[in-house]
């Protein structure tokens, strides 16, 4: 016996208890509008379940900066700026010697006066985006946007002088918009130089 | 959060506005001239401030922004600035800390051109903050409904056009805190005014957690959490340059670290940057010992006894290892998250299997064809396990995500904070009081 119980209810509707085997029909329910709900919803309710946490879940990792994934990788803090014991000539010079001498990187900024340089060049997947964003980038992703913009100030402190680099990111396919490097690039580039001139990182 | 996901909602695809000038590698970029810039820009003068000095805060603000696209200063009278700032969209709170609660999911970052003008003038220099169009061709921003491309395209404009100004004002009161309140904050807080007398904090509390903090494990963990938390404000409010008030920052630290005796830990402490039109937390202590102190909280205080006892407090929160335990708060809601979507989904597969291998037992496999489902009951509790599931893996993933960068702190955290934060002051031989006057006063800043 499948259907135990079946009653007819005031609203013309049928009502049903479960049979023994765990299930009835659901035509016994009375009515083609709640079988297609029952029917339907679940399975759209499902459907959307996946769709949606699929493409939240696509949405934080295709944003490296704030995916949760990421934020316990960062291996070091992030300097600041480095205060160096040259003038702001000796290495604004450097930088624009360094920039010349590679033909890759596009200069958007060249300022004497305020020692300042940007530009823009070759983006390197960073290690901490995980294989499953580099994988995207490398099959994907159309490489042709995928670049970098480098800031460099330099700051002028008398005899000395205070260096501030930034690095952002960009990509137009599966990484959208700028956003800010890690700190590897800057922390490489303040070791270098505070290694070389005996200056020091982190705040004043 | 949860809901948006599981009504399927995905996440929107964002181009930039500027999308085609990356194409080109910025090579058309063009530099506005000063009369656009003057034109259309948000105007502000900084009265007896001369050229360089306003250029060079500007150029200190600007560089702690994404990137710098454009600068002219060969004349000795105008300058002109193009950067980059970009904006992180949130679901659902945008330009909000995280501290307000509930899920705050960055999924998109906007990049606005924001291009500055400096102007010496007769009272002093004038500055003029706009934000470049991205057609390029004029400095404001164009009518939404001019633009050629598709939906998409243009609801991406219509979101720049409306944050354009916003960010443009934020850029301005930054400026503005560089120049004006660094200089009135130096006054306000004055080294002289420092005590000198110093003894012993006693009858201080110490929670569990300080236990933890001997494993090599969760010390790596807590440096991690507070180097990203750091790193991530360094992002988002600009440094400013005041080497006198940090040398009393620095100063009112270690009296108060030397009189707490607590376990060493070692500080560091910025000032950053905030607007009005930001929310932020007035002070900040990251894990790794960094200490941020916003520009708003030095425009409320009126003393150097009042910021002694918000260091004092922010402090307590690191000998306590407060974002830790948070931290591991976190990990232990997510974990019963997980476990409550694993039971309801596997549940409603178990239902779905039952009733399948139910029909086929019993009526053969072509039932499973046949127009009629046979299933109601089973699809029911497949329906009931697939709700429970989705709300709780939903509830999961924002609970994880939406605070994995905030350090929420619990009432009696900060309740034990303040009472071993005057028990420092005491000892360090500061005022007491100062608390009670900070908390009033906290009143005042988050009423604004």
């Amino acid at each position: 016996m499948r259907i135990m119980h079946i009653h007819r209810t005031m609203y013309g509707r049928y009502v049903f208890t479960m049979g023994d085997s765990g299930f009835c029909r659901a035509a016994d329910l009375g009515g083609p509008l709640i079988r297609t709900v029952l029917i339907s919803l679940p399975a759209l309710l499902l459907l959307l379940s996946s769709l949606g946490c699929a493409s939240y879940v696509r949405g934080m990792v295709s944003d490296p900066n704030l995916a949760t994934v990421a934020i316990d990788r960062l291996p070091d803090e992030l300097p600041q700026e480095v205060l160096l014991e040259h003038s702001a000539d000796d290495i604004y010079g450097v930088f624009v010697r360094v920039l010349d001498s590679r033909p890759d990187l596009h200069v958007l900024t060249r300022s004497p006066e305020d020692h300042l340089l940007s530009w823009m060049g070759p983006a390197k997947a960073p290690d901490y985006l995980g294989e499953r964003v580099l994988y995207r980038l490398k099959n994907e992703g159309s490489t042709r946007y995928e670049m970098t913009l480098t800031t460099i100030w330099v700051e002028p402190l008398g005899q000395r002088c205070r260096l501030r680099a930034r690095r952002v990111y960009y990509s137009e396919a599966t990484l959208p918009g700028w956003w800010p490097t890690r700190g590897d690039y800057e922390r490489q580039l303040y070791n270098a130089l505070a290694g070389n001139s005996g200056g020091h990182t982190g705040s004043p | 959060m949860t809901l948006w996901a599981l009504a399927g909602c995905g996440s929107p695809k964002y181009a930039s506005p500027y999308q085609s000038y990356y194409e080109s590698a910025l090579e058309s970029v063009r530099l506005p001239g000063f009369q656009e810039i003057s034109k259309c820009g948000i105007h502000q003068l900084f009265r007896e401030r001369d050229l360089d000095t306003v250029w060079t805060a500007c150029l200190q603000i600007a560089t702690q922004y994404q990137g710098v696209l454009k600068v002219d200063s060969a004349t000795a009278t105008e300058r002109r600035l193009l950067f980059i700032h970009g904006v992180e969209q949130r679901i659902n709170r945008t330009f909000q800390w995280q501290n307000t609660g509930g899920p705050d999911i960055v999924n998109r970052f906007l990049d606005i051109w924001i291009v500055v003008g400096v102007r010496r003038g007769k009272n002093g220099t004038d500055v003029y903050v706009a934000w470049l169009s991205p057609t390029g061709a004029q400095v404001v921003p164009f009518p939404s409904q001019d633009l050629q491309g598709s939906k998409d395209r243009k609801d991406d404009i219509a979101r720049w056009d409306a944050e354009s100004r916003h960010v443009a004002t934020i850029f301005r009161d930054h400026l503005c805190a560089q120049l004006d309140g660094v200089g009135e904050w130096e006054r306000k807080y004055r080294v002289d005014m420092l005590p000198s007398e110093a003894s012993r904090a006693t009858g201080t509390r110490v929670r569990k957690q300080r236990k933890l903090t001997a494993t090599p494990a969760y010390q790596e963990l807590e440096l991690g959490l507070g180097n990203a938390n750091s790193a991530r404000i360094r992002r988002t409010y600009p440094v400013l340059d005041c080497p006198e008030l940090l040398r009393t920052l620095t100063r009112i630290t270690e009296d108060l670290k030397r009189a707490a005796e607590q376990e060493p830990r070692r500080t560091r402490v910025f000032v950053i940057a905030q607007s009005e039109r930001q929310a932020a937390p007035p002070a900040r202590a990251c894990a790794n010992g960094d200490i941020f102190v916003t520009s708003r909280l030095l425009d409320h205080l009126t003393d150097v006894q009042e910021l002694a006892a918000v260091l004092a407090h922010e402090l307590d929160h690191l000998f306590q290892h407060d974002v830790l335990d948070y931290r591991l708060r976190q990990l232990k809601g997510q974990a019963v998250f997980a476990g409550v979507a694993v039971i309801g989904l596997g549940g409603a597969a178990g239902c779905l299997a039952y009733a399948v291998g139910a029909t086929v037992a019993e009526q053969g496999v072509a039932v499973l064809w046949s127009s009629r489902p046979v299933w109601p009951t089973s699809l029911g509790l497949m329906y009931l396990g697939i709700t429970t599931g989705g709300i709780a893996g939903g509830l999961g993933l924002g609970h994880g995500a939406g605070t994995a960068m905030s350090t929420d702190y619990a009432r009696h955290q900060e309740f034990d904070a303040d009472y071993n934060s005057i028990r420092y002051l005491h000892a360090a031989g500061y005022e007491p009081n100062a608390v009670v006057r900070v908390l009033q006063r906290m009143k005042t800043y988050r009423g604004e």
